[in-house]
């Protein structure tokens, strides 16, 4: 039967031959573990750095994205479900590029920056690992948007070819990761500091659903961690959960419940809390912590306003803001 | 006299009965239960491998060997004693 078993996340799947990862696109064929979705992916896109969200890195750039099949999560509220929880096998969409054309790509396109995205690109690793490598080569950045369910060795083996990530905290609870995800906390936490270690620009993203996670004393306790271990400067994004996939049973995101979690992190000691998926919301902007001048205006993911000096400090009072703006 | 061992009996036959009814339907509840391979967080799944061998063989897919991974030999795959981060 030849198993393998896979070290790449924390789930170390033990698969027989002719057998898949817990992923669906991590297969074991003749005692040997492919990735099978290497060099074909399923989704390109051009976004804004803003969609990713990535607010205090390169702000207004393009990048160029991309995502194959499979996920080693299982959110019951994912919203890329149609990518992410299929093998590839079943994808009507997969498009041939290795990493050097994917590159040229993103160079003809005029991005300077490639994110790994939408499903998780912990499955992909390998694809990852070697389209990074040439990036970096032709001076193009890495941005690595995960959930951060990955062990630490080969995390640690790829942050040497990322420039920044934004990682998903779904909520700072084991129970709700395990019920409402299929994972577990611990590991998402390693993976934070191993980023925070390895100098990778690291933001977290965490998306609020009513009645899940939305208690204020554990985003209190959220933001302590964060502050505590990534630094105040981290930026945390609050996310509008809307109803989808298998998670239909629950109201969008009440505004003031964003408003509410924004307030209790900017207590808790961060200095750059944001609110996505609300256009418009004062939360979407940046401001000096130290005399709330507004630096960078955005309405959703467009820049109306840049404030911020060259040297990414306040222009009223000299205030390093972290990041890196160019 | 007779008749107390033939009410005996009669719970005897009472007493196998219901046995038999709970083993039925522990027997339905395992039935019932999902294909281990295909629950939610379990070490692997299932793969339509024809298919799979289909779009590999058209160039659809790749075979390129993964890496972080280990050979066990099968014997060891019994009872599985690794937990998560290790
Ligand atoms: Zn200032």
């Amino acid at each position: 039967m030849n198993p393998v078993v896979c070290e790449l996340c924390p789930r170390e799947c033990e698969i027989p031959e002719g057998g898949a990862g817990d992923c669906r696109v991590r297969v074991n064929l003749g005692g040997k573990l492919r990735a099978t979705t290497y060099g074909r992916p399923s989704a390109i896109h051009i976004d804004p750095m803003e969609k990713k969200p990535l607010y205090h890195f390169f702000p207004g750039s393009k990048v160029f994205s991309v995502a194959t099949a499979g996920c080693n999560l299982h959110c019951l509220n994912c919203q890329n479900w149609q990518l992410s929880q299929r093998g590839g096998e079943s994808m009507e969409q997969l498009y041939r590029a290795d990493p050097s054309e994917l590159v040229q790509l993103a160079l003809d396109q005029s991005c300077e920056s490639i994110a790994y995205t939408y499903s998780d690109p912990v499955v992909f690793y390998e694809y990852v690992h070697d389209t990074c490598k040439i990036a970096r080569e032709a001076g193009i950045r890495n941005v690595f948007i995960t959930a951060g369910y990955i062990n630490t060795p080969p995390l640690r083996h790829l942050c040497q070819f990322l420039d920044a990530t934004n990682t998903d905290l779904k909520a700072f609870d084991d129970r709700f990761y395990r019920e409402t995800n299929g994972g577990t906390l611990r590991p998402v936490l390693d993976a934070l500091v191993t980023f925070r270690e390895e100098g990778v620009w690291v933001e977290v993203t965490n998306l609020l659903i009513p009645t899940l996670n939305d208690d204020l004393s554990m985003i209190r306790r959220m933001a302590k961690w964060i502050g505590r271990e990534l630094g105040t400067g981290t930026p945390l994004h609050f996310s509008r959960f809307h109803p989808q996939y298998r998670m239909r049973n629950l109201p969008p995101t009440p505004g003031d419940t964003l408003d509410r979690a924004r307030r209790e992190a900017l207590d808790a000691g961060l200095s750059h809390v944001y609110v996505g998926n609300v256009p418009g919301h004062e939360g979407n902007s940046t401001y000096c912590p130290v005399d709330g001048q507004l630096l960078i205006s955005r309405v959703g993911y467009r820049i109306t306003e840049f404030n911020l000096g060259n040297d990414g400090r306040c222009p009223h009072c000299g205030e390093p803001i972290p990041g890196i703006w160019q | 006299m007779r008749l107390r061992r033939y009410f005996r009996h009669l719970r005897d036959f009472q007493l196998l009965g219901l046995a038999a009814v709970t083993l039925v339907f522990i027997g339905m509840f395992l039935a019932s239960r999902p294909d281990p391979s295909e629950a939610r967080g379990s070490s692997w799944r299932k793969v339509d491998l024809q298919r799979l061998q289909q779009r590999l063989g058209a160039g659809d897919l790749s075979d390129h060997e993964a890496v972080w991974y280990h050979n066990r030999p099968e014997t060891v795959m019994e009872g599985r004693d690794r937990g998560p981060g290790q």
